[in-house]
């Protein structure tokens, strides 16, 4: 199947902000596991990444983690 | 675009390779905390600063951080340690769950975390750990191909990843017929994942 016409919405899928009949279209090629569109999408997923990690880490606060392994302990 | 120290970068993934994310995240699907506390330690600051660019207040952004771990927690036998990079699973995480919150906090529908627990299926998509790493050792020249955009495009991309704003909220947004912004975001998108395949040699010949 020739999926080039979805070649402009990988990222979009990914970031949640494809109209719900393309991202709907993605996921059924998903779903059967297409070779071009998994290709895609893992390409897509570098480009995001790689657009995220421009972020400048910053410290959460000294609280969060005990806080967050405490919240485990009743999951 | 805001970019990461150097050295923040190095330590981070010299500490990744004392035990790889793949390896944490194998432990935490079998209930060990102590790896769990190891991949905070290695991850957080960073996750937080993507959280934090998207969701101002704080303690809210920390909630969310909170909620990524707690999500792990949960998930981590569905991560599929060592098919797939857990640090693109984890900022891409971060990522729906902050913009979810922003757009609830601004009377808008989520549109970002429903997406990506049905992607949990496989981890075809998702990227080695060794091309996020061969990536790494390109980010000056990928920077470069970044700053090439056109700073409308740009701005576009920016909303999209940073806001999560949809294209017809970007068209409001910024005044332009949605139909202009479609094609300017795609057109930015497409251009960065071109050039990355170029810079990063990911293309196969036989798909």
């Amino acid at each position: 199947m020739d999926c080039r016409y979805l070649d402009d919405v990988y990222e979009l899928f990914l970031l949640g902000l494809l109209k719900p009949k393309e991202a709907a279209e993605v996921d059924e090629h998903v779903e059967r596991e297409c070779p071009y569109c998994l290709h895609q999408l893992r390409e897509a997923a570098q480009s995001v990444y790689f657009l995220l990690s421009s972020a400048m880490p910053r410290k959460p606060g000294p609280g969060v983690k005990s806080d967050l392994l405490r919240r485990l302990h009743g999951k | 675009m805001r970019r990461c120290q150097d050295k923040e970068r190095n330590c981070s993934k010299t500490m990744a390779q004392a035990l790889t994310a793949e390896q944490l995240v194998a432990g935490v699907a079998e209930r060990n905390e102590e790896m769990l506390s190891q991949l905070y330690d290695q991850y957080a600051p960073r996750l937080f600063g993507i959280i934090s660019d998207i969701i101002a207040d704080r303690a809210v952004a920390q909630e969310i951080l909170q909620e990524v771990f707690v999500g792990l927690w949960k998930d981590a036998r569905r991560v599929h340690p060592g098919s797939g990079s857990v640090w693109v699973w984890l900022m891409l995480e971060a990522r729906a769950r902050a913009v979810d919150r922003r757009r609830q906090e601004d009377g808008l529908s989520p549109v970002a975390h429903a997406v990506l627990k049905p992607l949990l299926r496989s981890a075809a998509w998702l990227p080695q750990p060794e091309e996020i790493s061969r990536m790494e050792d390109r980010r000056v020249l990928l920077n470069k191909i970044v700053h090439r955009l056109p700073s409308s495009q740009h701005h576009l991309v920016e909303l999209a990843i940073f806001k999560g704003s949809t294209e017809t909220e970007m068209a409001e947004q910024v005044g332009q017929p949605p139909a202009r912004i479609e094609g300017e975001l795609r057109a930015g998108l497409r251009f960065l994942r071109h050039r990355l395949r170029a810079v990063l040699g990911t293309w196969t010949a036989d798909i």
